[in-house]
């Protein structure tokens, strides 16, 4: 039972009376006028900002900020991401997990959704097979661990899996496409046209739609049927679209609005936020990083001694402190140290290849990559999407310090779609700078980086390097496989020195995501970038 | 006889615009299409898909037909009143566009009319006392408010009287936090639309008043002014009467003209200002590559031009009496 994640286990398991004799010690302790200020409070309307108007309402079919950010307050799933990615509780009060790793039971809290009917295993059952694992981007690569789902009765839900898969459990939170849906509105239909998932939501999550004005806001009302019970605390939350980054800044410091989701936050505006009191500006440590991808087909991109070249010839500190502000950290490996598990102490780009142009240029001259007439070695055309505000600068910067070293960067910046296209489906770029989601755990966010299995045009965010190595894949394949965690890193430590050496893609830059509230809305930050919205209040 | 006449000119008018309004489709819809960048996967987003959805997609949205059968079914399709359905917002385009223009109406009819009376009644104030210290004055501010970027002016607009003054709301077009119904809920809107709208008036109030200053030097110093003021005529009455009529001309092409394109002219003071109109929906539609949306913005404006056009046209009709009875323009 046991089995991996033992502490993510134990959570599960917890019952509320700890929680509320922890309450109540508080209460007699702690002076009054923190209870004043730290009681939650009901009523009262929160307004966050998204830049764009959800595709769909329906949080399992899509992976679009807007769609995910709003399916997940309309919807629960079985569990949830707490502070620093610990799985809490969700529509399922508790679980157990067979010490092989491949059956997990699931028992289920008693909800309903907005209609009234029921939450039940049959919803579950539905969900993860017909919707999540066919249409859900996320829960593609754990969706195809599924042998099959059970559902004995109603309240219990057991999950067979073909082999083990490390994040599981992680697997089953609503932004990853894992909301349970209900079964008695999608079965039968087409699950993308079916107006629960365009515009009319049957959902069991803290709000339920109100309005919709598209281009300018939703609005949210309480559920009063919500069955986490007093909850939410909100009588209503409204979604306003802002397309322009300053106008969320602006209108944020007039108090118009009180969350901008990280997303939507531009880097430069940290310091701002950070030292007025009148806000919370709150770094969710959801780890995200900043790459460089190789396209490794190209000469001379093709040799791992120019790609090694390329990354000693970067000031990481200046690109750290001038393009990203002073926000995030230096990456040292191709997994991040926010994962501490799976980081290997050992690979630290920092060290390994420290910035120094002479040591860069003679990496190159070894490599038999010499200097023409005019100076230059070779040319890289830098692909980047001008609408992420700190790509225009690192693009620059990478610029200049290759140039230092005879290598010649093209900057082709332009629109997002554009480059998806000629990255992904074209595989039209020298290099590209991109910025990759780790999901938390490198089954899910990283090995789709370096993997053979994630070569494919048809779609992207994916291997876009072209790189493969047998002894890689195998790694990756065994991290997310093995039955525990010590045994799950053990793999991850090897593959992150084959790929310190190789490097097919440079990992440059920790990414801070940082959202920014009002400091009167109280009880936001327990989830990791997606947040707890029936546990925020507002102060008056 | 007059009528007649009248009814042969429309009717040439709008004959005129079949042919053009059919050839900015085209030659849109033919743009849009070159333009690099793929709809499937700004609306698929930042993960793998599973293999075959973003086939299915395009299939559902018909984008994996030849861009010429495309076109085909699109100019199909307008011919039965149909715009295409939205991929980035799900639903049909002609619902989405109708609503959104209604918005920017808001924002821009009053906006317009109130730079075209501004800018008349300050060309009117000081055409007559050219050179002087308040003529040289309204030349310099009227440069200035046609120089002004109009997004920087909205921001500053919002700093001033949002940020620091907090006396007008920074964005949106009415409150969120209370929701109000009725006469509240229209003043609500007003209060919401007063900075965006002097952000607009800034703008065009330049243009007026410069054009208008123009036409009204132009007309001080024809004949018949001088025969107005030989009749004894009063100043204010040579001026409203004799003067104003025959100046108005070249206002109206330039309010006329602006008024087709204020449909997404406003596109940077609705992106400032959170306003949700078709600059908005225009702005977004791009970046998603959603193209029955553009595609139907495009129509939406070229029809808006003929008809402020021919709306123009009328006004000349009513203004200038050759116009009426040769059906020539002589602005």
């Amino acid at each position: 039972m046991a089995g991996f994640i033992p502490s993510l286990f134990d959570r599960s398991d917890r019952s509320s009376i700890p929680a509320l004799a922890g309450v109540a010690a508080f209460l007699m302790f702690a002076p009054p006028s923190v209870l004043a200020d730290e009681t939650p409070r009901s009523g009262g309307t929160a307004i966050a900002v998204l830049g764009a108007d959800p595709a769909v309402l329906n949080p399992d079919v899509s992976v679009g900020v807007p769609d995910i950010f709003t399916g997940c307050i309309l919807y629960d799933a079985l569990v949830r991401f707490g502070e620093d990615f610990k799985i809490e509780p969700g529509l399922a009060k508790s679980w157990e997990i067979a010490p092989d790793g491949l059956t997990y039971t699931f028992h289920l809290e008693k909800a309903s959704f907005s209609d009234g009917k029921p939450v039940t295993s049959e919803d579950v059952r539905f969900t993860l097979l017909d919707v999540s694992s066919k249409y859900g981007a996320k829960f593609n690569t754990p969706g195809k661990a599924i042998k099959d789902v059970e559902a004995p009765d109603p309240q219990t839900v057991i999950i067979h899996l073909s082999k083990p898969f490390g994040p599981f459990l992680f697997s089953l939170a609503c932004e990853q496409n894992a909301a349970i849906l209900p079964a008695h509105i999608f079965r039968a239909t087409d699950v993308l046209k079916n107006p629960a998932t365009t515009t009319m939501p049957v959902g069991n999550g803290p709000f339920l739609l109100s309005e919709w004005v598209r281009g300018d806001h939703l609005s949210f009302v309480r559920n009063p049927n919500y069955w986490r019970a007093g909850k939410p605390y909100l009588d209503s939350l409204v979604i306003k679209i802002m397309p322009d980054s300053s106008a969320r800044i602006l209108a944020l410091q007039a108090g118009e609005i009180d969350f901008i989701d990280e997303y939507y936050f531009p880097l430069s505006s940290y310091k701002l936020f950070s030292s007025d009191p009148r806000f919370d500006a709150h770094d969710v440590s959801y780890p995200s990083d900043d790459l460089i991808i190789f396209n490794t087909r190209n000469a001379p991109l093709d040799k791992p001694q120019v790609r090694q070249a390329l990354l000693t010839a970067l000031d990481r500190d200046y690109i750290h402190k001038n393009v990203f502000y002073d926000t995030g950290s230096i990456a040292r490996s191709s997994i991040d140290t926010r994962i501490p598990w799976a980081y290997n102490p050992a690979v630290d780009y920092e060290k390994m290849y420290a910035y120094d142009p002479a040591k860069a240029a003679k990496l190159l001259d070894e490599a038999g990559v010499k200097p023409g007439a005019d100076g230059v070695r070779f040319s890289v055309r830098l692909s980047f999407d001008t609408g992420r505000p700190e790509y225009t600068s690192f693009a620059q910067a990478i610029q200049r310090y290759w140039q230092a070293i005879g290598v010649k960067a093209v900057l082709e910046g332009a629109e997002r779609p554009v480059v998806l296209k000629r990255v992904y489906a074209d595989y039209d770029f020298d290099a590209t700078l991109q910025n990759y989601t780790t999901s938390g755990d490198p089954a899910l966010g990283i090995s789709r980086i370096y993997t053979s299995e994630s070569i494919n045009k048809a779609a992207t965010f994916n291997n876009a390097s072209g790189y493969s190595n047998p002894e890689v894949d195998e790694l990756f394949a065994k991290g997310r496989d093995a039955a525990s965690q010590e045994e799950r890193a053990k793999n991850y430590f090897k593959v992150q020195e084959i790929l310190a050496r190789d490097l097919p893609t440079l990992t440059i830059h920790q990414q801070a995501e940082i959202d920014v509230a009002s400091a009167k809305l109280k009880g936001l930050w327990h989830g990791a970038n997606y947040m707890w919205w029936d546990d925020t209040w507002l102060e008056p | 006889m007059r009528r007649s006449l009248l009814a042969r000119f429309l009717l040439a008018r709008l004959g005129w615009a079949i042919p053009v309004i059919l050839a900015i489709l085209i030659v849109n819809f033919l743009i849009i299409h070159i333009v690099p960048g793929d709809p499937i996967q700004a609306l698929i987003g930042d993960f793998p898909a599973p293999p075959g959805y973003a086939d299915q997609i395009r299939h559902e949205f018909g984008l994996d037909q030849p861009v010429l059968t495309q076109l085909g079914l699109y100019l199909l399709n307008l011919a039965k009143g149909q715009l295409g359905f939205s991929f980035a917002n799900r639903q049909p385009v002609l619902g989405l566009i109708l609503q959104r223009a209604q918005f920017t109406l808001i924002l821009m009819l009053p906006a317009l009319a109130l730079a075209a009376s501004l800018g008349i009644v300050m060309a009117l104030a000081a055409a007559p006392r050219a050179g002087s210290l308040y003529d040289s004055g309204l030349t310099a501010l009227s440069l200035v408010g046609f120089s002004l970027p109009i997004f920087w002016l909205g921001q500053l607009l919002v700093i001033m009287f949002a940020i620091k003054l907090h006396l007008l709301p920074a964005q949106g077009m009415f409150s969120l936090r209370t929701r109000l119904t009725g006469w509240p809920y229209v003043l609500d809107v007003l209060w919401h639309l007063i900075l965006p709208m002097f952000a607009v008036t800034i703008y065009y109030v330049a243009i007026v008043a410069r054009v208008a200053r123009a036409s009204v030097l132009d007309a001080l110093s024809q004949d018949f002014v001088l025969t107005a003021k030989a009749k004894g005529l009063s100043r204010r009455r040579v001026l409203w009467r004799h003067v104003l009529p025959n100046a108005l001309i070249p206002v109206v092409t330039v309010i006329g003209y602006n008024f087709g394109y204020s449909l997404t002219g406003a596109i940077l003071v609705e992106t400032v200002f959170a306003w949700p109109g078709l600059g908005n929906l225009f702005i977004t539609s791009i970046g998603n590559r959603d193209y029955p949306v553009l595609q139907g913005i495009f129509l939406l404006t070229a029809i808006a031009v003929v008809i402020a056009n021919v709306a123009t046209d009328l006004v000349y009709a009513s203004l200038d009496p050759r116009v009426r009875s040769t059906g020539l323009r002589h602005a």
